[in-house]
């Protein structure tokens, strides 16, 4: 009999590539990446439980049931490995600042500023040059990902990835308001399993910062108590085309949609009632500080409600606002600028 | 003759620094309103009006 494991003996590392040193070691496709990562970039990810990499849509699959039988031959079946895309899902509660810092970069890399003391989601995001082998992109940051296994010649590693949803989350009544990410990496090169030692640059749980610690909060610049609240960005990475005879993808194409959506739950008192008709029901924007400025700090000059419910409790009545981020009026703002330090 | 009214008011951030973070370049006067100066706004353009009930700026008297 085998040794069995648990999932609690795994543990999992996220660094960012150098993609941009000019060097094939680190470029878009290249398996050596977690050896020419960004200093510092790599950080323990302390996730409550540890995700496997989803490989099943790495997989063309094909069932041809031809005629002359009922049954499928060995041969009927086409599976190529290779040619699809994989994935990996994450649920972190944040413990480490290099870590949320890694995340809100990896999800617009092209990003202008300093990741160290924001980022801005801007009205126009700029789209890389993620063609397979590219070295000299100055902004392409891919991700890699390492699942080190308790047996230790199966670590499961995905390079070339990219962060293409993240939602950050912040909840009154869960986890002390702290500040929860999760989200999804995408890769279209297939994953290594191998013996793979590397360790990360930082391991400390040094940010705890949560939703108690936003000072400031107002929707549509009226105060506001906030419950809870959360924010999907999405920036979707797609394979493109292939190369070699392993079918992984020629690189990438990031150039779809980029959005932000949201949901704020807050008190609905006699400021932010009146604060539906002014902004939901005549559908003008509305401004969302949620932060204390500099440590912890969500910002969407310009987001757009879509729809509001309420929960009439005794206890107070709470509404939950729906919103997407919009670039405000002729594209003059940014989706958000978030800070995280 | 009395001098006609432009229909302006004059205007200037509530916090310079929010507003620079939270616009940019193609909004009306912003190197101006991001720099704390006061300029002369339509009240009722639109980008007049989110900025007030968003409390992005405010009147000065």
């Amino acid at each position: 009999m085998g040794r069995a494991y648990s999932g609690r003996e795994f543990s999992a590392i996220v660094g960012i590539a150098d993609n941009d040193a000019g060097s094939s070691a680190g470029a878009v496709g290249a398996a050596t990446q977690d050896a020419n990562a960004v200093s510092g970039s790599k950080f323990l990810m302390r996730a409550d439980a540890v995700n496997m990499f989803d490989y099943s849509a790495g997989y063309s699959r094909a069932e041809v049931a031809r005629a002359g039988s009922r049954t499928l031959r060995a041969e009927d079946i086409v599976n190529h490995y290779g040619s699809g895309v994989f994935t990996w899902n994450f649920d972190w509660l944040v413990d480490n600042e290099k870590g949320i810092q890694n995340l809100v970069e990896l999800m617009y890399p092209s990003h202008g500023g300093t990741i160290t003391t924001s980022i801005t989601y801007p009205a126009a995001p700029t789209v890389n040059d993620l063609s397979h082998a590219e070295t000299a992109e100055t902004v392409s940051k891919l991700a890699f990902i390492l699942l080190t296994n308790p047996l230790a010649s199966r670590d499961h590693y995905m390079h070339s990835a990219n962060l293409q949803e993240l939602t950050l989350s912040m909840s009154a009544g869960t986890d002390g308001g702290r500040l929860r990410a999760s989200g999804q990496f995408m890769s279209g090169y297939k994953p290594l399993i191998e013996t793979n030692a590397i360790a990360a640059d930082t391991t400390a749980s040094d940010y705890a910062k949560g939703l108690f610690d936003c000072t400031t909060s107002t929707f549509g610049g009226d105060a506001a108590v906030v419950s809870d609240f959360s924010l999907t960005i999405s920036n979707p990475a797609n394979r493109v085309g292939y190369q070699g005879s392993a079918g992984e993808t020629d690189g990438y194409i990031r150039g779809g949609a980029f959005s932000i959506t949201g949901s704020i739950t807050m008190k609905s008192d006699s400021l932010q009632q009146i604060n539906d008709d002014t902004f939901w029901k005549a559908n003008t924007t509305a401004a969302i500080v949620l932060g204390q400025g500099t440590n912890i700090d969500f910002n969407l000059p310009a987001v757009n409600v879509s729809n509001i419910s309420y929960n009439m409790a005794d206890e107070g009545v709470f509404q939950t606002v729906d919103f997407t981020a919009t670039s405000g009026a002729d594209a003059g703002g940014n989706l958000a600028v978030l800070k995280f330090t | 003759m009395a001098k006609q009214s432009s229909g302006k008011k004059k205007y200037k951030a509530v916090d310079a620094v929010a507003f620079k973070e939270s616009f940019n370049d193609t909004a009306p006067f912003y190197k101006k309103l991001s720099k704390g100066d006061e300029v002369s706004l339509d009240p009722s353009d639109k980008h007049t009006m989110n900025w007030l009930a968003n409390n992005f700026i405010k009147e000065v008297k």
